[in-house]
């Protein structure tokens, strides 16, 4: 598998810099995790600034506003802690090229939730940031210094 | 699919266990941590906040942990719906305007103070805020480089034509100096006057920033001739660029003044420290720390005494009521019609 790692380099290292952005964007997925793991799962029972922005703001479809404050809102602690989960998955997949597709698409969804409820200030940020994700999917970005190549050898298919 | 089902369930069992591990009580509950929730500018390596930390800690042994306020409004939205289990201690970087936004939504622990500072001149409602504590104040003002080739004298000379895209301003929906400007505006005229100005005001100002340091920024860069800011401004270039060519300029309107408050809110749990904390803040000591790195004019006024803040000016300041909250909500609206209108 070592091997496999860096024989991609090889035979597909025209997707180095598909790598390199990758492997970046893991790098912000998990310091974001542990930014999010330290105020919102163990440093204190605070609610992230982004939920009560949308929770206040008026264009929110009315099934949405209730799932937020009715169930989303008083058991945040659970909810912050999947959210940390699922960066997690995002960043550790993005770093070592293992699983990429999936992850990408877990990835997309993530973001196309947080476009929906983002302000416009942020909307260009998670705009972008789903164009990046739907890039990594399409291209299968972990076949390039990635774990992804190992199994993309031996067993091909859409996964990989 | 097993290999994305083993990677999700090989992080959530290292979060479990991770989470099942970690002991975080001995810190929170014993007293000995002091959590502040203070605006970045307050809290970053160039504000007050990381020398006060150092001080309070030494000499009173308790930990200092900061918590970024990034807007006070979903702070105070925030310590309501998490109740008596918010975090926060103190919470600093309050101006008046802040307060009265809030003011049903959050109550204060009373708080006892020797310093009685030369303040209600400044503030003539300050009944309106007890239970909170001053800790700094400026007028605002726009300031210019010294070679500003227009005489200024008033809010409507800014609409002269050299100055066309030149006046950097701040969005008041997002920015204390934006939402002070407002209100200055607002309450020196009519309110149709107000709008009429505002309009033209939107074709005049090179841009509306998102916060005071971004306006700030395009000032420094040159690329307008004046920026809203405090009087103070001038003092930061002298200081610490040793550049004595920027001046703050005096209109007959009279200026308007950002004061910023510090509190104990009545949910916090460690509330004994907050207090400390607070008085801690009024100290000559820390009032001269809080001015040079804030560069605002301390509450205590010897601070200031034999240093460059001495030699300000405070201009003729506006004499005017405090708005209510509606009123202020009111007026951010109007701004937000005519922005839209122009955009």
């Amino acid at each position: 598998m070592f091997q496999a790692y860096f024989e991609s380099l090889k035979y597909v290292g025209h997707l180095l810099p598909v790598s390199f952005l990758r492997i970046f964007l893991g790098y912000f997925y998990i310091e974001q995790a542990i930014k999010d793991w330290n105020s919102h799962v163990i440093g204190s029972s605070q609610v992230s600034d982004l939920l009560l922005e949308v929770v206040g703001k008026a264009n929110m479809p009315y099934w949405y506003r209730l799932f937020l404050s009715e169930h989303l809102l008083p058991h945040w602690n659970i909810y912050a802690f999947i959210l940390v989960g699922v960066q997690l998955v995002i960043g550790f997949s993005y770093v070592i090229g293992y699983v990429v597709r999936p992850t990408s698409v877990l990835a997309f969804i993530f973001c196309l939730n947080y476009l929906a409820i983002s302000s416009s200030s942020h909307e260009f940020f998670f705009k972008l940031m789903i164009a990046c994700h739907l890039f990594m999917a399409w291209v299968g970005a972990g076949r390039c210094l990635g774990i992804d190549y190992y199994f993309y050898k031996r067993y091909r298919g859409i996964w990989w | 699919m097993k290999h994305f089902l083993f990677l999700i369930a090989t992080v959530f069992s290292g979060l479990i266990i991770v989470f099942l591990y970690h002991d975080d009580t001995a810190v929170t509950k014993d007293g000995s941590v002091l959590k502040i929730y203070a605006a970045d500018s307050f809290i970053a390596k160039w504000g007050p906040g990381p020398v006060l930390k150092d001080i309070y800690e030494k000499q009173t042994g308790q930990k200092i942990i900061f918590i970024e306020m990034s807007d006070p409004q979903l702070t105070f939205q925030k310590m309501n719906f998490d109740g008596i289990s918010a975090i926060g201690d103190v919470i600093t970087s309050l101006d008046q305007y802040d307060l009265i936004r809030s003011k049903d939504k959050i109550k204060w622990k009373k708080i006892n103070s020797d310093i009685d500072p030369q303040f209600s001149a400044i503030l003539p409602h300050r009944n309106d805020f007890e239970n909170l504590i001053a800790y700094n104040w400026a007028p605002i003002a726009f300031v210019a480089r010294n070679n500003l080739n227009s005489e200024l004298k008033s809010l409507d000379d800014l609409f002269k034509p050299e100055l066309k895209n030149k006046i950097s301003l701040e969005d008041p929906r997002t920015s204390s100096p934006g939402l002070q400007f407002l209100i200055w505006v607002m309450q020196t005229r009519s309110e149709s006057e107000a709008v009429q100005f505002l309009k033209k005001m939107n074709q005049q100002a090179h841009s509306y920033s998102a916060g005071w340091s971004a306006a700030y920024g395009l000032f420094t860069n040159q690329q307008t001739d004046l920026v809203l800011s405090y009087v103070t401004s001038p003092i930061y270039h002298l200081l610490e660029e040793q550049n004595s060519g920027y001046k703050s300029i005096e209109f007959n309107e009279g200026h308007p003044v950002q004061i910023e408050f510090a509190g104990v809110p009545d949910t916090c749990q460690n509330c004994e420290a907050g207090l400390k904390f607070i008085q801690f803040m009024q100290t000559p000591e820390a009032q001269k720390i809080i001015m040079s790195k804030n560069y605002m004019l301390p509450i205590y006024k010897p601070a200031q005494e034999a240093t460059a803040f001495d030699t300000i000016k405070i201009y003729k300041l506006l004499s005017k009521p405090l708005p209510t909250k509606d009123e202020i909500q009111r007026w951010l609206n109007i701004w937000s019609e005519i922005r839209k209108g122009e955009g």
